[in-house]
């Protein structure tokens, strides 16, 4: 073990979080080098600042020589962020802050007399930072502190507020953005300007706006529609005059569109969708709306392209007369399905979609029949190659019955099943009965074990949920003072 | 096509010990480095090339590899880049069998799989050893793998104090 080269010893070390190579760190003064000066495993390991608990008053550098990725739960006090900051402030990356709210229980910051700092200017420590994200939580009392001095970002480039209560403009106003993501922010925090959409245009290649109280056509009209890859935005509580915001949304074409938490404007959405011949990538997500029965026609009509195609709960009824073909439908995913009354749908679907490779299946209302609609899948996808039964929300524990009729199963196109499940260990038990069959099986947990992915994990970090980076990364680190 | 040219020739490898193996093209071309070196020689040059010689792997660690490969050689492999962060997956039975073996053998085919660039067998590898390591006290690491202690006791109380949060926990 000693002799093996420093890459090889890498891949070992990457099964450890920050926390256990803390103690890794101990056994031989190699293993200490490699672990302190090794970029790749400090880049995929957050270091948590924990500041509700008091913890070692050691404030040197932790585990690793450079820290990119900090995830900071409360807002810690100005010595500890100071010391800190003077020797990781140029090389953090990815800062995430947490239970920002608890400020006021921990005693951090109710005064800045007595307890130094304004927020402001804790956040200024942070100028040179990629990604920022509070991530739960908002920044109480802001109203103590109305002279928000600008911040000079350097290099901000991901920015995600989730209940975030300061004036967004005023304090992210000079960043140049690629991805802006706002979660429930209050009315307080959203007074935009247009100078801050049109500066924002230049660069920003992402933009979602969810539940937000906020008129969104006056932003997509000053926003260069060209430059957007992706729009997501929420419209529950949309103050918009819909005819303007769909007429705002005729300048922008996408080759993907993800709709969301709709929840009144299905023929918006329509509309929406008419406008888009060329997406190939169409998601309707955690949409409590019936769909019109014109629906799925209509998207078989308008987009000829589409290649991925994921569908809510109620996606409507198919009209008998209707002629679709999804043909260019590679990849089909259903948020849910709910037996027996959805399975005739997802069938005619899945006929009238015959080269679809991976399907997928989040939630499965009653399990117990669900070997009949398995059965059913695998009678009337032939050319299917992959199938997921499950998501992180909602986990599908496959009983016995189905890994036999897997087993049984001639179909050699299938290569790959992924099932969501709480309990791993038994799943990849009933799994070990297909070790005969040319198939993948993956079982996964709600934290995603398995299929953290570069991008999920890195190059989409603030937009990906916070378990997927976190679950597995996060060593825990306390301080005291 | 030429129909009297097997679809899977045999290729020839000789340990560092200078045993010699004999496998399938298909096979050995999932270690990176012979496919580089075959793809020097150019596809009509494998049946006359002669035996390839692999210095770094002895005979015992060859046969280990030789029988992986051929065992996966239909299987579609990661590239390392795939692999590179990958930390957790299904591991097919048949693999665990493999892999069960003692340390030396198991450190020497890290070893050989790095050599050769095999990324899933490395892979494998280096999970196995990392699954080892879990939940263990540095001591008990140390006993393990026979790595010696070569802290001072002035330098563990410094990494000790250092890395007291991990403890604290």
């Amino acid at each position: 073990m000693e002799n093996l080269p420093e890459p090889v010893l890498i891949d070992i070390f990457k099964y450890f979080n920050a926390y256990e190579l803390g103690n890794l760190m101990k056994v031989c003064q190699r293993w200490s080098q490699i672990i302190r000066s090794s970029n790749h495993l400090s880049r995929h390991s957050a270091i948590l600042l924990d500041t509700k608990t008091n913890g070692s008053s050691n404030l040197s550098t932790p585990i690793f020589n450079k820290i990119f990725n900090l995830h900071i739960s409360g807002l810690p006090d100005d010595i500890i962020l100071q010391e800190f900051m003077s020797v990781h402030g140029q090389t953090l990356e990815h800062v995430t802050f947490e239970k920002v709210k608890n400020i006021n229980e921990i005693k951090l910051f109710p005064s800045e007399e007595i307890f130094g700092m304004k927020f402001i200017d804790k956040l200024k420590m942070f100028e040179n930072v990629e990604s920022l994200t509070f991530a739960n939580g908002s920044v109480q009392n802001y109203d103590r502190d109305d002279n928000w001095e600008k911040i000079e970002w350097k290099n901000l480039k991901y920015l995600k507020l989730k209940e975030f209560l300061c004036p967004v403009q005023q304090i992210f106003g000079s960043a140049k953005l690629k991805k802006l993501k706002l979660v429930a922010l209050k009315p307080s925090s959203l007074g935009f300007t247009n100078d801050f959409w049109v500066q924002q245009s230049q660069t920003l290649d992402e933009l979602r706006i969810l539940k937000c109280q906020i008129a969104f056509a006056s932003i997509l009209k000053v926003i260069n529609a060209e430059n957007l890859q992706i729009l997501q935005l929420s419209l529950k509580i949309v103050t918009d005059n819909i005819a303007d915001l769909m007429e705002a949304l005729k300048n922008y074409k996408f080759d993907k569109i993800t709709i969301k938490g709709l929840c009144k404007y299905s023929q918006s959405i329509q509309a929406v969708i008419s406008n888009n011949p060329e997406v190939r990538k169409l998601k309707v997500i955690n949409s409590s709306f019936d769909f019109k029965d014109e629906f799925i026609p209509h998207v078989n009509k308008s987009l000829q392209n589409l290649y991925y195609l994921k569908l809510p709960l109620n996606y409507g009824i198919i009209p008998s007369e209707s002629r679709i073909n999804f043909v260019n439908i590679k990849h089909l995913e259903f948020e849910a399905i709910k037996y027996p009354i959805h399975v005739n749908r997802l069938i005619y679907i899945l006929q009238k979609s015959p080269n679809v490779k991976i399907l997928r299946i989040g939630w499965i209302g009653n399990h117990a029949v669900s070997n009949d609609l398995f059965i059913k899948i695998l009678k009337n996808a032939e050319n299917i190659e992959e199938i997921q039964f499950g998501s992180k929300y909602d986990s599908f524990e496959m009983n016995e019955e189905i890994i036999e009729i897997i087993k049984e199963n001639s179909n050699e196109n299938l290569k790959k099943l992924t099932i969501f499940t709480n309990n791993v260990e038994e799943m990849r038990k009933k799994f070990r009965k297909l070790h005969d069959k040319n198939l993948k099986c993956v079982a996964l947990d709600k934290n995603y074990e398995a299929i953290v992915t570069d991008e999920d994990r890195f190059g989409k970090f603030l937009m990906s949920d916070e378990n997927k980076i976190l679950g597995r990364f996060i060593g825990t680190c306390t301080w005291k003072r | 096509m030429d129909i009297d040219r097997p679809s899977d020739p045999q290729v020839s490898v000789v340990s560092s010990d200078g045993t010699m193996f004999h496998t399938t093209l298909k096979s050995i071309l999932l270690s990176g480095t012979i496919k580089d070196m075959i793809e020097h020689i150019g596809e009509g040059g494998v049946e006359n090339m002669g035996a390839i010689p692999l210095q770094n792997v002895d005979s015992k660690t060859l046969e280990i590899v030789i029988k992986w490969i051929e065992h996966h050689k239909d299987n579609i492999q990661p590239t390392s880049e795939e692999i590179k962060d990958k930390t957790a997956d299904f591991i097919d039975p048949w693999d665990e069998n493999f892999l069960e073996m003692d340390l030396d053998k198991l450190y020497n085919l890290i070893t050989a799989a790095n050599y050769l660039n095999i990324p899933q067998l490395l892979w494998l590898s280096t999970r196995k050893i990392a699954m080892l390591i879990k939940n263990r006290t540095p001591q008990e690491i140390r006993s393990l793998f026979n790595i010696e202690d070569d802290w001072t006791p002035q330098e563990i109380e410094a990494v000790q104090k250092e890395n007291q949060w991990c403890e604290e926990k």
